[in-house]
């Protein structure tokens, strides 16, 4: 006689969506795409996955969405904390080393989640991308891109962000990543989700995401006049108030802006 | 409709391949729930008695929501007179008069508890609704405006297990009823629609975290000062809020239906064709009944007997059962039903 | 022997010679001292007030209040200490909201009051505890009609048509003596009891006070609620035109 199927209850599930982050000389661009899904069913069009912490430092979630909305929520309160005993904000760094070390507090139970942190130095006012493994494993990179089209998006940031396959011309100097302009960086963004939304089910819909500029760094090739024709086309810039940034803003470290930028993807 | 679940996942994925960093997360849950920290097992329930699919829907002046009045034991149709809406007041005492249940019949799991109302009204509403009708017309007028200056209405719609259901109708309850009287002593605003979904969708995820988890799917509607809030949350404590939500099968059938009809809504309205972007309160309706009338063909968990919420500034309305023409003539030529020909 | 006792005052869990809780009795005279607590049963529902003495001009109108609400349809008023008050209400609600989730069905005040009597009674028996400074009135209006007891810091409780409790209770037990709650709305009973705490409280003795009232009835749909603002308005300026007349007949 056959055996009764034991119905087992699985405590995880993944919504699809996916996410990228790239850092310049003294800025960082962080982005996801806001469809989350299961299956072959679209659960919302416009569901956030990239959550600003500081006025400096933004965390993009991917994976499983309750754990990932648990894991931000969990990781703001944290840094709220640390602002009440410091009166001041946590450094990437260490926000960083945080999230390293509540991931791996679950290394039995698990945060389902892919974690991309981006933002500014404290110390040199670089560009910063930290990205993390469901257990807490991470490192500082240049770009990164997870969730559903990890696969597609990061051979496309390896070629046109860390020139791999390209070879200098004779006599020039090595390539270096960090020296991209912001406008190649959005225009990489945009085309790395456009191709992203083509090529997988699970991305679409709407792209939305933070540019975080270093303190003194100039706005001109992200807002005003001289950007027309720069801009990826239908890319909307808007700078944010720290007040609506949902950090705390009587702290907020002085100098860094912050712009969320959004463009509409595909919906099929 | 949670039977769908089972098989929800229609390609797998290895974690492994897709995401490059060669770790295998749900195994390592997996082992922890076999025991591998202390050699506990926790025992994980499975739906008992259920309902099926639930709907939402944002229109112009608010929110609907539907879910027909089965709730089902296996594929037997056990309680055909459940309703599976519920209306959660937050500060009835500052607005009276702010909800009608023209419900007829429509009656819990249990009649064996000392409710004289013998329905599933609390007996605070049982009295609502008899001073709503000894009321006179300049006293509601006077109401009304008390109700636009505080108002605060939520709705949910639940799939699912029904005694978890009903768990959550009574934690629920107790905390409607604690910030109702803290109201006396300390004067603060009623729990919003996004508050309640946020207690409770903390709720649902602790309790998957904690391996046992409330076996539903539910839709949470509500209006609050005259926005309007609809969310999706379940047994894993997946959120997510859209102008359109469906459940189970639904989220097959009915999810295509509400959303090309609120997108065509959207569209003509951009158009200038029709006033503003929603659906108007007869539009909504009419495209809820056709989704229950879908559902109730295709879905073999499916009553065609249901109700629909309509959430609004002025209250939460629920509708009598009502019950859509359907036509079963096409069956009779089909292989399977009626006499075999080969 | 004598009744004051001495060294038969210091805990509740002695008596004195002659029987007495001393101690009791000392948390009856703190529950006297503060402004008087009225509840009054009419036929449709119940009617709550206190005479809130204002001990400085600068606490904020309205605030700090003293009655509570237990449960949808129970209300709470008390005389004495306000911290006492503000702790036994809430285990009151807790009592509240453990028989709905054990019954279903909303509490009778009656099984409420079985609750409250004992667990203000635990506090007169034990040596390391105090009993509670308070004299409470409790209303509601439960599947039975309008409901109105008292409980005392001994934790013997009492239903009655109509009580006072506090400084000047024996002129508003008086007063009460002379309505019939049974055949009165609350809205009317709402505009006694205003007459009452405003013929209670001496101006002289007591400087300012707000009246702070709450009622269970038709127009609440049952729920305890705060006397509606042009309500309380108007049943306070009855209740000073009352004295008026008073004074003139004089």
């Amino acid at each position: 006689m056959p055996e009764a199927i034991q119905h087992r209850f699985d405590p995880y599930s993944s919504n699809g969506g996916s996410i990228l982050a790239i850092a310049g000389k003294d800025f960082a661009v962080v982005a996801g795409d806001t469809r989350q899904s299961e299956g072959y069913s679209i659960q919302s069009r416009y569901q956030k996955k990239v959550f600003p912490l500081t006025s400096k430092a933004i965390l993009a979630v991917n994976g499983f969405a309750a754990d990932g909305n648990n894991f931000v929520k969990r990781v703001k309160q944290r840094l709220e904390w640390y602002t009440h005993a410091h009166n001041k904000e946590m450094p990437i760094k260490s926000i960083a080393r945080l999230i390293q070390t509540m991931l791996y507090a679950r290394r039995m139970f698990p945060y389902y989640v892919y974690n991309v942190l981006a933002g500014i130095e404290e110390d040199d006012g670089t560009g910063a991308v930290y990205s993390f493994d469901p257990v807490g494993s991470y490192e500082r990179e240049t770009c990164r891109a997870a969730g559903a089209a990890q696969s597609l998006l990061q051979p496309f940031l390896d070629n046109q962000i860390y020139f791999r396959n390209h070879t200098p011309a004779p006599g020039q100097p090595p390539f270096d990543p960090s020296t991209h302009p912001l406008s190649t960086v959005l225009s990489i963004l945009v085309d790395s989700f456009s191709s992203a939304t083509e090529r997988h089910i699970e991305v679409g819909d709407f792209l939305e995401g933070y540019v975080i500029l270093s303190p003194g760094r100039t706005s001109d090739d992200l807002i005003g006049e001289g950007v027309k024709g720069v801009l990826p086309e239908g890319m909307t810039v808007e700078e944010q108030d720290p007040e609506d940034l949902d950090v705390q803003s009587a702290v907020a470290g002085k100098g860094c802006r912050v712009f969320l930028v959004r463009k509409e993807l595909k919906r099929d | 409709m949670y039977n769908s679940h089972g098989h929800g996942h229609f390609y797998s994925r290895s974690s492994s391949g897709e995401y490059g960093y060669g770790y295998d997360v749900g195994q390592a849950g997996r082992d922890f729930l076999n025991g591998g920290m202390g050699g506990e097992k926790q025992v994980t329930q499975q739906p008992l008695v259920t309902g099926t699919s639930v709907l939402g829907l944002k229109y112009a002046d608010g929110i609907m929501l539907a879910a027909d009045n089965l709730a089902s034991y296996g594929s037997l149709a056990r309680f055909k007179d459940i309703q599976r809406l519920y209306p959660l007041y937050s500060s009835s005492a500052a607005h009276p008069g702010q909800t009608s249940q023209s419900t007829a019949g429509a009656g819990v799991l249990s009649e064996s508890a000392p409710n004289p109302s013998n329905s599933a009204k609390t007996e605070s509403e049982v009295m609502a609704d008899k001073e709503s009708k000894e009321k006179d017309p300049k006293d509601e007028k006077k109401d009304e405006k008390k109700a636009q200056s505080r108002s605060s209405h939520t709705c949910l719609a639940v799939a699912g297990d029904m005694s978890d259901f009903q768990y959550l109708k009574k934690i629920l309850e107790g905390v409607v009823t604690k910030e109702r009287a803290q109201s006396t002593t300390d004067a603060h605003p009623a729990l919003a629609p996004e508050q309640i979904y946020e207690y409770l969708s903390n709720v649902m995820y602790a309790r998957r975290s904690k391996m046992n988890p409330l076996w539903n799917a539910i839709v949470l509607g509500g209006v609050k000062d005259g926005k309007s809030f609809l969310g999706y949350i379940d047994l894993l404590g997946t959120t997510y809020q859209a102008p359109t939500l469906a459940t189970g099968f639904a989220s097959h059938f009915a999810q295509p239906l509400l959303r090309e009809a609120y997108e065509e809504r959207e569209a003509a309205g951009k158009r200038g064709e029709k006033e503003g972007l929603l659906l108007s309160r007869e539009e909504a309706e009419a495209v809820l009944d056709n989704c229950m009338k879908v559902l109730f063909y295709r879905d073999a968990r499916s009553l065609n007997k249901y109700q629909i919420a309509t959430i609004t500034d002025a209250g939460i309305d629920i509708s009598a059962s009502r019950e859509n023409q359907t036509e079963w003539k096409f069956a009779e030529g089909l292989r399977g039903y009626g006499p075999q020909k080969q | 022997m004598s009744s004051i006792g001495t060294g038969y005052d210091l805990s509740v869990s002695t008596y004195s010679p002659d029987g007495r809780i001393f101690q009791v009795e000392y948390a009856s005279k703190a529950a006297e001292a503060s402004g008087v607590a009225i509840g009054l049963r009419c036929k449709d529902g119940v009617v709550l007030a206190v005479e809130k003495v204002q001990t400085s001009k600068l606490l904020v109108k309205g605030a700090n209040k003293r009655i509570v609400s237990v449960d949808n349809h129970v209300g709470l008023a008390a005389s004495g200490l306000v911290a006492d008050t503000r702790h036994l209400g809430k285990r009151a609600a807790e009592e509240a909201q453990n028989f709905k989730e054990t019954y279903g069905s909303p509490v009778g005040l009656k099984a409420l009051m079985e609750r409250i009597g004992a667990y203000v009674h635990a506090y007169t028996s034990y040596g390391s505890v105090r009993p509670f400074g308070i004299s409470t009135i409790v209303g509601a209006i439960d599947k039975t009609g309008p409901q109105l007891y008292v409980v005392e810091p001994s934790g013997a409780y009492y239903g009655y048509r109509a009580c006072a409790v506090g400084k000047g209770r024996q002129v508003a037990k008086t007063e009460l003596e002379k309505l019939d709650g049974s055949t009165m709305t609350v809205r009317e009973g709402v505009k006694e009891v205003a007459r009452i705490v405003h013929l209670v409280h001496d101006d002289n003795k007591d400087g300012n006070f707000e009246l702070e009232m709450t009622w269970i009835g038709p127009e609440t749909n049952g729920f305890h609620v705060h006397v509606p603002e042009d309500l309380l308005v108007e049943a306070e300026a009855a209740a000073r035109r009352a004295l008026e007349e008073d004074m003139d007949e004089d």
